[in-house]
């Protein structure tokens, strides 16, 4: 059995221990926001946070995550303020792709509050959208980053809310 | 193509459009033409009611002022829920903030099915629009009577009929109303949508409807369907999309996956799914293991060792051929321009196949309820692939109901609705309910695909390098011949049926003195391939 947190409550998998973390989110505990793109780890529909860090959970095994602290796309409760971006831009097409392409842009503000348009490209470059929505997915990161002299409060309603100094 | 669509909506603009308060709301219809007699026949509240009718496309106002619209279009990130609400809200003068869409499934009164091409928003404009204006008529002459004044002195705005310091909302004069009103089609087809300048919603910024579910982990696409009971399947594709046939299956490693649930060899009548294995597991982890682990033998077709430059070369020597396919179009005389010509140019332009690879995998959940089939998934063109359905279980049409979901990308992949077939059988055979998701790779491999093309341009000139004229022979897989053979039309000379999606774009808005376009139907594409659109 395999114990671990996600979006702050904690849980337990019986699933064998090599399956991937993305069908125990879905299938086990019901939470059908994390897609299923390829199960290689070459799309991102599926990013999901493991103690702070974007992972692609199609392949990442249960095992791995014992004791871990996982934070899925339902976990921003809406609050995220790349979900108000992601909102004003309008930005999803089908969408499939979405809640990995917030998750992962989640990850690169609570790293780097003010990211560089390369920063953006390359920390979303493993992030495929098939509708192409890439020039608003990068609107709204920017918008984001820009927010209130580039400090970005990342919000996590789970854990205690913190903040990241930016640059210049 | 936009044949296939023009029909059902034409029919659809002779139709009556009713209107009558039910339940608390005011309902309103479109219904099939109907005798002057039946019309009169009982109060349109009644037959609402009873569902004495089977309109189309409907919406309704409750009698808090809310809007909602059935929307039977497919969404896969066109937004088009949002952009048909706002064509009846538009005229309704209805609160865009009150307004909800709904996507339904395939009762038969809903019409007929099917998106793509970029129609629907242009081909539902008008008789939206039309119904629409009916809806404001409606409520204006019941608001004008609630607030005493005359009709003439009304106008909608915001959830609201407006007359002089008086104003009455949509849902107070639901409440209050007992509305029963026909509208015939003439009367209907005599409405005029507003002028641009006197637009309230269209064309202004807005924002859709389904986006913020697909920006929370809400928006339910098919792949997110769970139903009680069901077990996981994944397909086991054989090596060709024809006439593989299943040998054997040997599942002694598969047995050792914890949760394996045995497999199935799918025996389809409706031939959409040939020589296709279903492997069932508890998970779908098991199931895409268990899949992996089983050897099937397979007695191939005829095609399996087509290549693509096999079809290519066939393409090659087709386009080459100026006797070969269908004429769509033929100006002037290119035969005779082609020997007196003082220059010419042969170019020859080649396409390989192309995947649609949307990011969801194709998928379907099954299950029967009361001998009902009820089929869970995104699909473009459900009103092709139920009887498909239908015909591959042994069961009518009357038995299949496809519920629709967000789609996640459809480019064409889901005109086609393969997926649904082993999924169904899968369901029927092991008597509960399964959810069948391809794998990546499946997917890949078996997609519908955009066939390879080749295409030969003969140009010709005079003297003073003037254009003579083209000849432009097109040769490639056809998706409609595929898929929906009664819908090809037939070639400008009679002499054989062309798919016009095969040649969208050839008969272009330039005129030339000469011209001659030809549909040429590549059997050794169509042969190995599903071609979809």
């Amino acid at each position: 059995m395999i114990e671990f947190t996600l979006n702050g409550k904690i849980f337990n998998s019986n699933a064998e221990l090599d399956t991937p973390l993305l069908w125990v989110i879905r299938d086990e505990l019901g939470l059908k926001g994390t897609k299923f793109g390829c199960g290689i780890a070459m799309c991102g529909a599926c990013t999901v946070h493991f103690n702070g860090a974007p992972i692609r959970s199609c392949i990442l095994p249960l095992s791995s995550i014992a004791n871990g602290d996982i934070l899925t796309i339902e976990g921003l409760e809406n609050k995220h303020p790349l979900q108000k971006a992601w909102l004003v831009h309008q930005v999803p097409q089908c969408g499939y792709c979405q809640s990995g392409q917030i998750m992962q842009a989640a990850a690169l503000l609570a790293n780097n509050a003010s990211p560089s348009n390369e920063d953006i490209d390359n920390y979303m470059s493993g992030n495929l959208c098939r509708c192409m929505t890439y020039p608003r997915i990068k609107q709204a990161i920017r918008d984001t980053a820009n927010q209130s002299d580039s400090i970005v409060q990342v919000y996590d309603p789970k854990r205690e809310a913190f903040t990241v100094q930016g640059g210049s | 193509m936009t044949q296939i669509v023009n029909k059902p909506m034409s029919e659809k603009s002779r139709r009556h459009f009713l209107i009558g308060t039910v339940g608390g709301s005011l309902l309103m219809a479109f219904a099939p033409t109907l005798r002057a007699m039946e019309v009169i026949t009982g109060s349109v509240s009644e037959r609402l009611a009873g569902k004495l009718f089977s309109p189309t496309i409907w919406f309704e106002i409750d009698n808090q002022g809310k809007v909602l619209v059935n929307i039977a279009k497919a969404e896969m990130g066109q937004h088009v829920g949002t952009a048909l609400a706002r064509i009846v809200a538009e005229e309704l003068g209805a609160d865009w903030n009150r307004v909800e869409i709904k996507h339904v499934d395939t009762d038969l009164k809903w019409g007929y099915m099917v998106t793509g091409g970029s129609w629907s928003v242009f081909q539902t404009y008008l008789p939206m629009s039309q119904a629409g204006v009916a809806g404001r008529t409606v409520l204006i002459d019941a608001g004008a009577k609630l607030l005493g004044v005359s009709r003439a002195e009304c106008r909608t705005q915001n959830g609201q009929v407006l007359a002089t310091g008086k104003s009455i909302s949509f849902g107070e004069i639901v409440a209050k109303g007992q509305i029963d009103r026909v509208f015939s089609a003439d009367e209907l087809a005599n409405f005029t949508p507003k002028k641009p300048a006197d637009r309230q919603l269209i064309a202004k910024p807005s924002k859709a409807l389904d986006i913020p579910a697909k920006i929370n982990g809400t928006a339910l696409y098919g792949i997110d369907v769970e139903l009680d009971n069901m077990l996981y399947a994944r397909p086991i594709v054989p090596p060709t999309r024809h006439a593989s046939v299943v040998i054997s299956v040997d599942d002694s490693s598969a047995k050792k996956v914890k949760g394996y649930q045995g497999y199935q060899i799918l025996k389809d009548p409706s031939n959409t799914v040939q020589g296709w294995v279903t492997v069932l597991a508890d998970s779908y982890y098991g199931a895409i293991k268990a899949g992996n682990a089983l050897q099937v033998e397979y007695e191939l077709g005829e095609t399996a060792n087509v290549s693509e430059q096999d079809i290519i070369s066939k393409g090659e020597s087709l386009a080459k051929d100026k006797t070969s396919g269908i004429l769509v179009v033929e100006e002037g005389d290119i035969g005779e321009v082609a020997e007196e010509a003082h220059a010419s140019l042969e170019s020859v332009y080649r396409t390989s196949t192309v995947l649609h690879f949307t990011m969801e995998p194709v998928n379907a959940a099954v299950e029967f309820i009361d001998e009902i089939c009820h089929v869970h998934c995104g699909n473009q063109w459900q009103s092709l692939f139920l009887p498909v359905v239908a015909n591959s279980l042994g069961i009518s049409e009357d038995k299949v109901i496809i519920h629709q979901y967000y789609l996640g990308g459809g480019f064409g992949r889901r005109l086609a609705g393969d997926y649904m077939v082993p999924a169904a059988l899968t369901a029927q055979a092991i008597g509960r309910p399964v959810k069948l998701v391809f794998t990546r790779e499946d997917d890949a491999r078996f997609d519908c695909v955009r066939s390879p093309s080749v295409q030969q341009m003969n140009a010709y000139w005079d003297a003073d390098n003037k254009l003579l004229g083209i000849e432009h022979g097109a040769a490639a897989g056809w998706p409609t011949l595929a898929m929906a053979p009664g819908l090809m039309p037939e070639g400008i000379d009679e002499k054989g049926k062309f798919d016009p999606l095969s040649i969208s774009g050839a008969d272009h808005w330039y005129t030339l003195d000469n011209h001659r376009v030809r549909a040429i139907n590549n059997s050794r594409a169509q042969k190995p391939l599903y071609p979809a659109g």
